[in-house]
């Protein structure tokens, strides 16, 4: 499975499911990706006057909690738990408790926006009856809302938290896990990326003239912006063994230290992330075979990471793409929506390619996986995912396949 | 717990009304006296220039100069710019959030862009990153009302498996009337801790090593015997970190107990660097 005998998977995950735009499960995620089909449609939302187009998981408002845990229905738990009935993910979380024990498993979630859309609701409600306001702000808007919804729901009391730094949070819970693992504070972990549709990443995206008008065509000489996503992911990681479905390999968080929503111009925190990843997975840039780009598709943004990439890489033609395409930027949830994006891409062998890029950027020196181009005779072995967020928030993941 | 969590504190800052300043919080902290101050003073964060300061909102500005704080009060050089951070707070900016809430309940939905960049739980570690030059790993967190002692593991959690030093600021401010019925009401308070490993070349005597341990199921979470802090202990959740900076201002306490991180939550012991 690896290429260096340095190579040691920090963890092994277990067990994953994803819930996006393109589907429920990894069977319909993987299905679609393959089949290079977007899943982002017009905006057709009553709530949002906005042009533009975005990726919604289908089934979110129907969804019902279980008797008990009404007080934290909002669309981001609701979401939470549809992708929670997928890929027999309850059972593989029951199966977990029965292994280590309910106090030894950790728990950690990465939103950007939680259960806001609650907010939203009763302020507009307010602003129209001159009402009190009535939501259940711990339950629903809350960063912490998800984390207390699933020590309910999965009887989980080990050690836990939600990490929030915009478009890095779900990525950066790796690192949390393998940390808390390390530190013998839990002996296995649930990490879970969890982000809903709501008016104000619509309105604020528009604000900072970020949003496109049409699909976002990361990498496209003619982007402009980005669409929005939402989507659930999850994995349970553990001691790598046998069981393994797929490791991790090496992390690296760092911070631009340079502007709020804009990135460093040569993407110096960017290079530093994947360099750090790099030394810790003791791999050299030569060996990742498939690079899932933050590549949100805005103007700046696309440019940067490709300038880092160019630092990182040199000459070297590596495979890459984003797949914001097809699911829309999921925001708190990209990060690992993408990184089992990835490991759907060493499981089932192909390269994801970058939907909705049609006329390549000629500024982009990356190799772009672009639409039609030919399969390559063998998949990906070693992947690295990087995600980038607000406030100069990076982190970047290597993940490779399981025990073989 | 299996590990031994082991840590150094190098530095500690915090800010609230009447608790102005790690220097002169010590004392209040150590007899327990009535905080002299009813005021909060004017929050300055000494890293960010008067144009930019203007645009921050008061969660920023007080997790900016907490940290500041345990900066200036290191009892061993560390440099800014190599510091990793770890942000915590139970409810990030609910005043920014209120007002965007707002904007998208009138014709247009006048968002701000500057508060939507700012709303961002991650936006006081972004300032500080700014203003620090650092590149180092940031993460921001939040975990309800046991947001500190979450804080507090995760930095130790860096600490040791990194070896590299860690600032660990927690910080929750009061809410906007919107959201007083529901995330209470309360002073703003925020707990600034520089932690460094055990066995770094750098490491002073001065500087106290904290063992943190899973507590036991009947042990009693600290408390504080002045009923103002006892009561902004009980409110704010930042301020659950009280008694280890009580700890920290007294010799004669040994360990503290504090809910929340762990099943039991955590015992924090001082260890006695002799021994």
């Amino acid at each position: 499975m690896l290429k260096t005998a340095s190579t040691k998977p920090l963890l092994g995950i277990t067990a994953f499911t994803l819930t996006t735009a393109l589907g429920n499960g990894q069977a319909e995620n993987l299905s679609q990706l393959q089949l290079g089909e977007s899943g982002l449609r017009e905006n057709d939302l009553g709530y949002i006057n906005l042009p533009t187009w975005f990726g919604q998981v289908d089934g979110v408002s129907e969804q019902q909690l279980p008797a008990g845990l009404a007080a934290w229905k909002c669309r981001n738990n609701q979401l939470l738990e549809l992708g929670l009935l997928q890929d027999g993910f309850l059972d593989a979380c029951a199966k977990l408790v029965a292994r280590y024990g309910a106090d030894r498993i950790g728990l950690f979630v990465g939103t950007s926006t939680s259960g806001i859309q609650a907010a939203e609701d009763a302020f507009k409600e307010r602003s129209i009856n001159g009402s009190e306001l009535d939501f259940n702000y711990l339950q629903n808007h809350n960063m912490y809302s998800a984390v207390s919804y699933l020590r309910k729901r999965l009887g989980i009391s080990g050690p836990g938290f939600t990490t929030s730094t915009a478009c890095s949070s779900s990525a950066k819970i790796f690192a949390v896990a393998h940390r808390h693992i390390q530190a013998g504070l839990c002996d296995a972990a649930i990490v879970v990326g969890v982000d809903s549709l709501c008016q104000m990443t619509f309105h604020g995206f528009n604000s900072l003239q970020l949003l496109s008008a049409k699909p976002c065509r990361p990498a496209d000489q003619s982007r402009d912006g980005i669409s929005i996503g939402e989507a659930m992911a999850a994995a349970i990681v553990e001691p790598f063994d046998k069981r393994s479905e797929a490791c991790l390999l090496g992390y690296g968080e760092s911070s631009d230290a340079w502007h709020m929503s804009s990135p460093h111009p040569e993407g110096a925190g960017a290079i530093r992330a994947m360099h750090v990843a790099l030394t810790m997975a003791g791999l050299s840039a030569e060996q990742v075979d498939y690079v899932n780009l933050h590549g949100t598709g805005t103007q700046v943004n696309d440019l940067v990471e490709d300038r880092a990439m160019s630092a990182v890489f040199g000459q070297q033609a590596v495979v890459c793409s984003s797949t914001k395409g097809f699911t829309g930027h999921t925001l708190g949830a990209a990060g690992l929506v993408e990184a089992l994006i990835s490991v759907l891409a060493v499981k089932h062998e192909f390269f994801p390619i970058s939907a909705n890029t049609l006329t390549l950027d000629a500024q982009i020196n990356a190799q772009i996986n672009l639409p039609g181009s030919s399969q390559k005779p063998a998949g990906p072995k070693i992947i690295m995912t990087n995600s980038f967020g607000f406030g100069g928030s990076n982190a970047t993941l290597i993940l490779a396949g399981g025990y073989r | 717990m299996t590990g031994r969590l082991q840590v150094r504190v190098a530095g500690v800052g915090v800010i609230a009304p009447g608790l102005p300043g790690w220097q002169s919080s010590r004392t209040i902290l150590r007899k327990q006296s009535s905080p002299d101050l009813q005021e909060m003073l004017p929050l300055v964060p000494a890293g960010i220039s008067p144009r930019e300061r203007r645009r921050l909102t008061e969660i920023i500005k007080l997790a900016l100069v907490a940290g500041e704080d345990a900066l200036q009060n290191l009892m061993v050089p560390v440099a800014i710019e190599q510091l990793s951070t770890v942000f915590a707070s139970a409810d990030g900016d609910l005043f920014i959030a209120d007002k965007i809430l707002s904007a998208l309940t009138l014709p247009g939905q006048p968002v701000s862009p500057t508060q939507f960049h700012n709303s961002v739980h991650n936006a006081p570690a972004g300032y500080w990153h700014l203003a620090s030059h650092s590149m180092h790993a940031s993460i921001s967190i939040a975990g309800g009302v046991n947001s500190f002692v979450c804080g507090l593991l995760e930095a130790a959690t860096q600490v040791v498996t990194t070896g590299e030093p860690c600032l660990l600021v927690v910080c929750d401010t009061q809410p906007p009337q919107s959201y007083k019925r529901e995330a209470g009401s309360f002073d703003s308070l925020a707990i600034a801790l520089v932690l460094q490993a055990v066995d770094c070349v750098n490491a002073s005597v001065e500087c106290e090593t904290l063992e943190i341990t899973a507590a036991t199921e009947s042990a009693d979470a600290s408390t504080l015997d002045n009923p103002e802090l006892e009561l902004l202990r009980c409110a704010n959740p930042a301020a659950r970190g009280l008694p280890l900076l009580q700890l920290l201002a007294d010799k004669d306490i040994q360990s503290v107990v504090l809910r929340g991180g762990l099943a039991n939550g955590v015992e924090i012991k001082r260890v006695n660097s002799a021994g």
